[in-house]
């Protein structure tokens, strides 16, 4: 059994400020450990339950986060986010199932740490009027290759939105958010416990058959992204085929899944420049 | 008779420098009023050969470069790049032909000045359906899809040369004569505004006499192919729908048709 963990930095045990997912903030370094020791947690639960092969992907900013030195030597690790398929870098090597480890609530959660999607320029992503996340839209790549997600590790917030995405979906809560910026936390060997314990459960359920099913979408697949201002969606508007809804809201539309994963991350793009 | 000047400012008269187009240089001042005079030189012109509206957009960076306390009263003005036809914007509303003032040639031109297609640091190449093109050929092309011809330029000699080649019969008002591509010798500024309102008049006379050059027509699908400066650059376009990966540095994709071509290609600009 062949496994992705796919790791972001504002879901990791501990992190409830953008300046310790920052690389040039001092506090940065600390975190960067951390998240590198939640993943090992990860990967070391995942060995437990039976994995035979696992992927570790960077996708947090540049996706030059994690300590090489300090992963665990039984994963490969995707770095640098300039890969195809950035977050989730490695879904498409015949990977059997995926772990999102330190996630984040999407944008606009009521209560959900550092909460955003994608970029802090966009308010809403829809697919097929569904709002969703980054956990929404990695998923939805992760579906196309047949791979189910099954563990989230992040706050409270993001495990409700995880749940009532994908049903079955097992989640590791290494803190409480309590606003945007701050949390209770556990102790990071406390969270990195209940990760490895966690992540051991998910993958030996994944192994007896009564894991969560891969994330799909019906086809074709509607994009529609609300920016922060209309400049935004003037600069997205440039995508041949894309419709403006209103001021702020862009849509498109997607013969499949990766066709809107793409189209997603292009109209971002688009509206960035 | 509806006119749509669309102007740009590597090719005004007197412009040899990139210092003289970018906002931040203190010789940028001289140089947009000089463009201003330009662009009200082939405005004169065209009410002379006979235009009953002309509509002005300011197509150079951001768009913020004519003095509309300058210009032409009897024209409107399109101010501000981020308008979605951007250099062209107006077109989409029904215009019956173009001017493209203060126009240069394609990236990779032997003396052209300032050649560049679109974005100097990102693009090396754009071909389209194979044929190498720059801002000339792309905009007449997407001026040609809504049936509107390009009557003249003006520029230096190199994008009169470019010009015509695509376009049989356009009229060019050549300002200067480009040396190296930082360097030209330079009509005096009233022989050079003198020439564009004459070769506009000329223009504008010529198409209501219906011997005007044809639209530009690009056969459909179009292939657009871009040639970037850095493999980055095309990494970061390949997520672009239907983008194909040629080599290390260049993308394509088929539109189609020109608007969706032009969309694309200033899609992948931004991105790269």
């Amino acid at each position: 059994m062949k496994l992705l963990i796919a790791a972001d930095m504002e879901g990791i045990s501990g992190v409830v400020s953008w300046n310790q997912v920052d690389p040039k903030h001092p506090e940065y370094a600390r975190f960067r450990k951390i998240m590198t020791g939640d993943v090992n947690a990860a990967v070391e639960g995942a060995f437990r339950g039976g994995a035979e092969e696992i992927i570790v992907a960077d996708g947090h900013g540049g996706g030059y986060n994690i300590l090489l030195e300090a992963l665990d030597p039984r994963a490969r690790l995707n770095a640098g986010n300039a890969a195809p398929l950035v977050m989730v870098q490695g879904i498409s090597s015949g990977i059997d199932a995926a772990l999102f480890i330190g996630y984040h609530g999407r944008a606009g959660h009521p209560l959900a740490v550092l909460n955003h999607t994608w970029d802090t320029h966009l308010l809403n992503v829809w697919l097929n009027e569904v709002l969703v996340g980054e956990t929404g839209i990695n998923a939805l790549v992760c579906g196309a290759f047949g791979a189910p997600v099954l563990l989230v590790s992040g706050d409270q917030g993001l495990a409700e939105e995880a749940t009532a995405l994908i049903s079955g979906i097992e989640t590791v809560i290494v803190k409480r958010a309590t606003s945007y910026f701050s949390a209770e936390c556990l102790p990071p060997q406390e969270a990195q416990e209940r990760i490895r314990h966690g992540v051991e459960k998910a993958v030996r359920a994944f192994k007896e058959g009564k894991g969560p099913q891969p994330f799909k979408l019906s086809t074709p697949v509607t994009v529609t992204i609300e920016f922060s201002s209309a400049a935004h969606a003037d600069g997205a508007m440039r995508l041949p085929g894309a419709s403006r809804l209103d001021g702020r809201k862009v849509s498109a539309s997607a013969a499949d899944a990766m066709a809107a994963y793409h189209i997603f991350r292009t109209l971002v793009q688009l509206s960035s420049q | 008779m509806k006119l749509l000047i669309a102007a740009d400012m590597e090719g005004i008269s007197g412009v040899v420098h990139t210092s003289h187009v970018r906002s931040e240089s203190s010789e940028y001042g001289r140089f947009r009023s000089l463009m201003t005079a330009d662009v009200n030189a082939a405005v004169e012109g065209a009410f002379l050969g006979g235009a009953e509206e002309v509509v002005v957009t300011d197509g150079h960076w951001n768009g913020l470069n004519i003095l509309i306390e300058e210009l032409d009263p009897r024209v409107r003005l399109n101010a501000g790049l981020a308008s979605p036809y951007a250099m062209l914007e107006g077109l989409q509303n029904g215009v019956d032909a173009a001017f493209f003032i203060g126009y240069h040639a394609r990236m990779g031109t032997i003396a052209g000045v300032i050649d560049h297609t679109w974005a100097s640091a990102k693009v090396e190449n754009l071909w389209l359906n194979g044929r190498l093109a720059g801002e000339t050929a792309l905009n007449g092309a997407v001026c040609g899809h809504y049936g509107a011809p390009v009557l003249m330029v003006s520029g230096d000699q190199a994008l009169a040369a470019e010009a015509s080649d695509w376009i049989r019969g356009v009229e060019t008002a050549v300002v200067k004569r480009a040396t190296s591509r930082l360097s030209a010798e330079c009509l005096p500024l009233e022989t050079a505004r003198q020439l564009i309102r004459s070769t506009a008049e000329r223009a504008v006379r010529r198409y209501l006499q219906n011997e005007a050059p044809r639209p530009l027509e690009i056969k459909t699908p179009i292939t657009v192919a871009v040639e970037f400066a850095t493999s980055a650059m095309a990494d970061s376009v390949e997520i672009f729908p239907g983008v194909r990966r040629l080599d290390g540095r260049r993308v394509e994709v088929v539109m189609p048709n020109m608007p969706a071509a032009y969309f694309a290609f200033r899609s992948l600009v931004a991105m790269a």
